[in-house]
C-alpha cells in the first residue's frame, strides 16, 4: 500500500488525453472517491496535508504544446508538460516565461499553477498568477471549463482561473494553460559580492529594488557555516544597460568593504528550498516590507543551529531551510512570537511535520468573512469535498 | 419604482441630506456611462466612508433594491448604468490618497481617487502608477478595480490587475473586508485576483492599496507614419518579436489620424494611411541602442517617415493626438460606437482588413484606433443617431466585428468590460458550462443578485 501525506493512495491513474482526463474525473466523483492531482510530485509535501485516502490522478501523460505562435508571445500547453520542456520549447524562439520555477526537470507547469510559486527570479515582478491568461480545467460534472484566452489582454468575463491558481488542486484538475511570455533579454550577468554585516548589505540592495526590467532577481544568502551574507543580483537587459547596472553595483560596494565576490550557483538559488529531504524544514517568511527580514536575521546570528537563509526583499519573502534537532520546536515557538511582533507571516513546509508536532494551519486565516468565502467557494465547486480533500480548508 | 419616502430617509439618515440625490433632473448625469446605453436610477448617494457605503448596502439589502457602484462614470461597456433602476452608490467622495510608502513603493488610497492623481502625487518619489486608461485624467481607481481596466503603457506593465496588492471591499452581505494581504507572496484562493475586473457585481472596492514603479531615466516617443495599415500591423509584429518590449505601441488608422492631426496639428504627414505611436523607456544608453534597432525594423516596411520627439513638449502633443482621437472624430460625425476587442497580435492585420470589408457593407465610417502591441483594437463606428436606422446599423456591425475577433482567436473586451453593452455575445466566447462556473462565483458572493444586476451574462431569452 502507497501513501501519500500520510493518507493511503486508493488507486492510480495515467490519463493520456484530455477525454480520458475527463472521464476519469467524472467516474471518480460519481463514486464519491476523493482523489489529487500529481505532476512531478515535487511539491507533494509542501502545504496543507490531505485528510482523507485518496486516488492520485498523473498529469505527466498530458505534456503536449497545444498552440505556440513565437510572434504572439503567448502558449497555450497541457498542465503535465514539464517546465523544462516548455523552457526549452519557449528557448528555441529566444523567449522565456518572465520567472524561473524550481526543480524545472522534475516539476511540471500545471503543479507549478497548482501551487503558486513564482520562484526568486522574476522579469518585471511577473509572478505566475499574472502570466497565466487561460485555462481549462475539469468541473466535478466532468465539463471542461474554460476561463480567459490566448490573448494577452482579455476582460470577457470574471477571471475565474484565478481559482486554480495556487489552491492545489482544490477546485478540480487542470487540463491546459496560456501562458503570456517574453523575448529573453539581450544580456545577462550576476553579480555576487560579500558582506560581514547584513544592514550592509541592505543598505546596498535598496538601492536597486525596484529595477523591475533590469534587475529580475536580488537575493541576501546566508548559512550557519559561514557567518557572511552574500548579496546575489541578475542584471538583464541591453549591453550597455547591464555595465551601467553593474558598475553602479560595484561602485556603491566599495563604500562598504574591499571587494570580495563569490559567483553563486544559480540553480541551487532557483531551487532554494525545494529540495527539501526528511531530515530538513522549510520556514517561509512573507512580508510587505522590503527590510522585514532585519529582526530575523538578528535573531539567527547568535544561535547554535543548521540553517541556510535566502532572503528575497524585492518579492518581501524568505526562505530558511533548517535541519531537525531536539531545540527545533523551541526556536519555531521563539522565532513565531518574534514574527507576529513584526507582522511577518510564517508558513512551515517539509515532510513529516505532523510527527514532530509542526503542522501549522497556514490557509486559515484570522479573518472570518474570508474563511466564511472560501468555504462556500468549496462547497460551490466541489460539494463532496473530493477535489485534494484538506488542501484548502 | 415607486420611491419609497421611508428609504429616501435613511439614505439621508447615513449621509446626510446634501448626499442624497432623488430629483431626476439631477439623476440625469447618472443615467449612463460613456456609451449609448441608457437607465435612470431611482437613489444616488455619494457616501464619504466605508462604513456609510456598508450601512447602504444593508440597507439595500433590507429593502430589496438592487445597488450600482458608480467612479467617475468614464466607463465603456454601460457596466454602471442602471438598467432596472436601483440605487447608484457613488464613490466620488472617497478620493483621499491615504499613504505613499516611498520606501516599498505601494499607495493606499481611497476608491474614488483618479488614476493620474495617483501618479502625480508618487511622482514625489521618483515613482508613478502604471496602468494608464485614456481617461486617466478623469477616472477613478475603484472603476479601473472593477474593470480591470488597461490603456496604453500596459503592453509593458500590463493592466490593472498586475497593479493591486490588496483592495478594501463592501461585499453584498454588508461585511467590510480586505482581500489581497499586501504581501506579494499569498496562498489560499486570489480572492482579491477574483474581484478585480468583476465589473461591480460582487461588492464595492472603496480602498486600495497598489504598486508603484520607478520612473524610467529616459522616455522616447517615435511617430511613424505608414502606406497602408497591413505594413504598420507587420511593423508591430516585428518589433515585439525582436526582443524589445516597447512600453506602448498604438495605432491609428487614416481616418482617426487625420482627425487627431486636425485636433492637434501633431505632425502627422497629409499622405500617410496609418500611424504608430512608439515608446521606449529605460536608460540612456539603452534607449539610443534601442531607437537605432526601431528604426532598422520600421525602415524595412517603407514608412512615409519616422519622426522622434524631440522634447517633452513634443512628446505630449503626440499623445494629445492619440489620447485626444475620439474627442476629434465629432468633427466627422456626431456620435461613435467604440468597439474593444482583442486578437492574437499576428492577426491584426487580417482581422482590420475584415473590418475594412464590414464598414463598406454597412455603409458606416470606421476609424480603427488601437493599442496595437497588445492586439486591442478599438473601431470606432461613426454614425449619426438622428438619422434612422444608423444606430442600429452601428450597433449591428460592432456585433459583427466581435464576432470577427472572436473567429480569429480573439475576445469579447480587452479592457472596457462586457458590462451591459457586449453581454448578449458572450456565449460566441463561452459555452454554458463555461457561463455557468462563472455564475457560481457571482451567486457565493452576492446571492441575492443586488449587485449590479442585468450585467456580463446574456439576457435568459437569449
Amino acid at each position: 500500500m502507497k501513501f501519500i501525506n500520510g493518507q493511503k493512495i486508493l488507486g492510480t491513474f495515467t490519463p493520456t488525453n484530455k477525454s480520458e482526463l475527463q472521464k476519469t474525473v467524472l467516474d471518480l466523483y460519481k463514486s464519491g472517491s476523493p482523489m489529487t492531482f500529481i505532476g512531478g510530485g515535487t511539491k507533494k509535501h509542501f502545504g496543507q496535508t490531505y485528510n482523507k485516502n485518496l486516488s492520485v490522478i498523473y498529469t505527466n501523460n498530458l505534456n503536449k504544446i497545444i498552440d505556440y505562435n513565437p510572434s504572439d508571445l503567448t502558449i497555450t500547453v497541457e498542465s503535465g508538460m514539464k517546465v523544462n520542456s516548455l523552457v526549452k520549447e519557449l528557448e528555441k524562439n529566444n523567449q522565456f516565461l518572465g520567472y524561473r520555477l524550481p526543480l524545472v526537470e522534475q516539476s511540471t507547469i500545471g503543479g507549478s499553477t497548482s501551487y503558486g510559486y513564482s520562484g526568486t527570479y522574476r522579469f518585471n515582478d511577473i509572478h505566475i498568477r499574472d502570466s497565466i491568461i487561460g485555462l481549462e480545467a475539469v468541473d466535478y460534472n466532468g465539463n471542461y471549463v474554460k476561463s480567459g484566452g490566448q490573448v494577452v489582454k482579455n476582460v470577457s468575463g470574471y477571471d475565474a482561473h484565478k481559482l486554480f491558481i495556487g489552491t492545489s488542486g482544490s477546485f478540480g484538475p487542470i487540463y491546459s494553460l496560456s501562458f503570456k511570455v517574453y523575448p529573453i533579454p539581450n544580456n545577462s550577468i550576476f553579480v555576487d559580492l560579500l558582506f560581514d554585516d547584513i544592514s550592509d548589505a541592505y543598505l546596498l540592495a535598496k538601492n536597486y529594488l525596484l529595477y523591475n526590467w533590469n534587475i529580475p532577481r536580488l537575493s541576501i544568502m546566508s548559512s550557519s557555516s559561514d557567518r557572511m551574507y552574500k548579496l546575489t543580483v541578475d542584471i538583464v537587459g541591453t549591453n550597455s544597460t547591464v555595465t551601467k547596472i553593474s558598475n553602479s553595483i560595484y561602485a556603491d560596494y566599495k563604500k562598504f568593504t574591499q571587494y570580495k565576490s563569490e559567483l553563486s550557483d544559480r540553480i541551487f538559488t532557483d531551487n532554494f528550498g525545494y529540495e527539501l529531504d526528511k531530515m530538513k524544514i522549510l520556514i517561509k517568511f512573507t512580508s510587505n516590507k522590503n527590510n522585514f527580514f532585519l529582526p530575523l536575521s538578528d535573531y539567527l546570528k547568535d544561535l547554535d543551529l543548521k540553517y541556510d537563509l535566502m532572503i528575497n526583499p524585492i518579492f518581501g519573502f524568505a526562505s530558511l531551510i533548517v535541519d531537525f534537532d531536539d531545540n527545533l520546536n523551541k526556536f519555531i515557538d521563539d522565532l513565531k512570537l518574534i514574527m507576529t511582533k513584526n507582522k511577518i507571516n510564517m508558513i512551515i513546509e517539509g515532510i513529516n511535520l505532523e510527527q514532530h508536532n509542526l503542522l501549522i494551519n497556514t490557509k486559515n486565516t484570522n479573518n472570518n468573512i474570508i474563511n466564511t468565502l472560501t468555504k462556500s467557494f468549496k462547497d460551490t465547486y466541489d460539494y463532496r469535498n473530493l477535489f485534494s480533500p484538506g488542501k484548502l480548508l | 419604482m415607486v420611491i419609497n419616502q421611508s428609504f429616501t430617509q435613511k439614505l439621508i439618515d447615513i449621509v446626510g441630506q446634501e448626499f442624497v440625490i432623488v430629483d431626476k433632473q439631477d439623476m440625469i448625469v447618472y443615467e449612463s456611462d460613456g456609451t449609448h446605453d441608457k437607465g435612470m436610477p431611482d437613489y444616488v448617494t455619494l457616501p464619504g466612508s466605508v462604513d456609510e457605503v456598508a450601512k447602504l448596502v444593508l440597507l439595500a439589502n433590507e429593502f430589496n433594491i438592487p445597488i450600482i457602484a458608480r467612479g467617475s462614470g468614464t466607463g465603456l461597456s454601460g457596466g454602471a448604468v442602471p438598467i432596472s433602476g436601483g440605487l447608484i452608490i457613488s464613490i466620488n467622495r472617497m478620493n483621499k490618497i491615504i499613504n505613499i510608502d516611498a520606501d516599498n513603493a505601494t499607495a493606499e488610497v481611497e476608491a474614488g481617487v483618479i488614476n493620474l492623481d495617483i501618479s502625480k502625487k508618487a511622482s514625489e518619489y521618483g515613482l508613478f502608477y502604471a496602468p494608464d486608461p485614456s481617461s486617466q485624467q478623469a477616472c477613478s481607481i475603484g472603476g479601473n478595480v472593477a474593470e480591470n481596466s488597461g490603456g496604453p503603457h500596459c503592453l509593458a506593465y500590463g493592466v490593472t490587475t498586475n497593479h493591486i496588492l490588496a483592495i478594501e471591499v463592501v461585499l453584498p452581505s454588508g461585511e467590510v473586508t480586505w482581500l489581497g494581504d499586501l504581501n506579494k507572496e499569498t496562498s489560499g484562493i486570489d480572492f482579491r485576483g477574483l474581484f478585480i475586473g468583476s465589473e461591480g457585481t460582487f461588492g464595492i472596492c472603496t480602498k486600495v492599496i497598489v504598486k508603484l514603479i520607478r520612473k524610467p531615466e529616459k522616455v522616447q516617443t517615435f511617430l511613424v507614419a505608414f502606406n497602408n495599415i497591413q505594413d504598420a500591423a507587420n511593423a508591430t509584429t516585428s518589433i515585439i518579436s525582436s526582443g524589445i518590449i516597447p512600453a506602448a505601441i498604438e495605432m491609428m488608422d487614416k481616418t482617426a489620424s487625420k482627425a487627431a492631426e486636425e485636433g492637434t496639428n501633431a505632425g502627422i504627414p497629409e499622405n500617410s494611411d496609418t500611424v504608430l505611436l512608439v515608446e521606449i523607456e529605460g536608460f540612456d544608453e539603452e534607449i539610443k541602442e534601442q531607437e537605432l534597432l526601431i528604426k532598422d525594423i520600421v525602415n524595412e516596411f517603407d514608412p512615409i517617415e519616422i519622426k522622434i520627439a524631440t522634447d517633452e513638449k513634443e512628446r505630449e502633443l503626440f499623445w494629445k493626438a492619440r489620447k485626444g482621437v475620439l474627442g476629434a472624430l465629432g468633427r466627422i460625425a456626431p456620435n461613435y460606437f467604440l468597439v474593444d476587442g482583442t486578437v492574437p497580435r499576428t492577426k491584426l492585420a487580417p482581422v482590420l482588413s475584415e473590418v475594412n470589408r464590414l464598414s463598406k457593407k454597412y455603409g458606416l465610417v470606421v476609424a480603427n484606433v488601437l493599442h496595437a502591441g497588445d492586439g486591442n483594437l478599438h473601431p470606432c463606428i461613426i454614425f449619426d443617431q438622428q438619422i434612422p436606422g444608423d444606430t442600429e446599423k452601428a450597433l449591428s456591425l460592432g456585433g459583427d466585428i466581435l464576432k470577427i475577433c472572436v473567429e480569429n482567436g480573439g475576445v469579447l473586451s480587452g479592457e472596457h468590460g462586457i458590462g451591459y453593452e457586449k453581454k448578449e455575445y458572450m456565449p460566441l466566447l463561452f459555452s454554458n458550462h463555461d457561463m455557468n462556473h462563472m455564475k457560481n462565483l457571482k451567486v457565493i458572493f452576492d446571492k441575492n443578485n443586488l449587485f449590479n444586476p442585468g450585467k456580463i451574462f446574456p439576457s435568459a431569452r437569449n
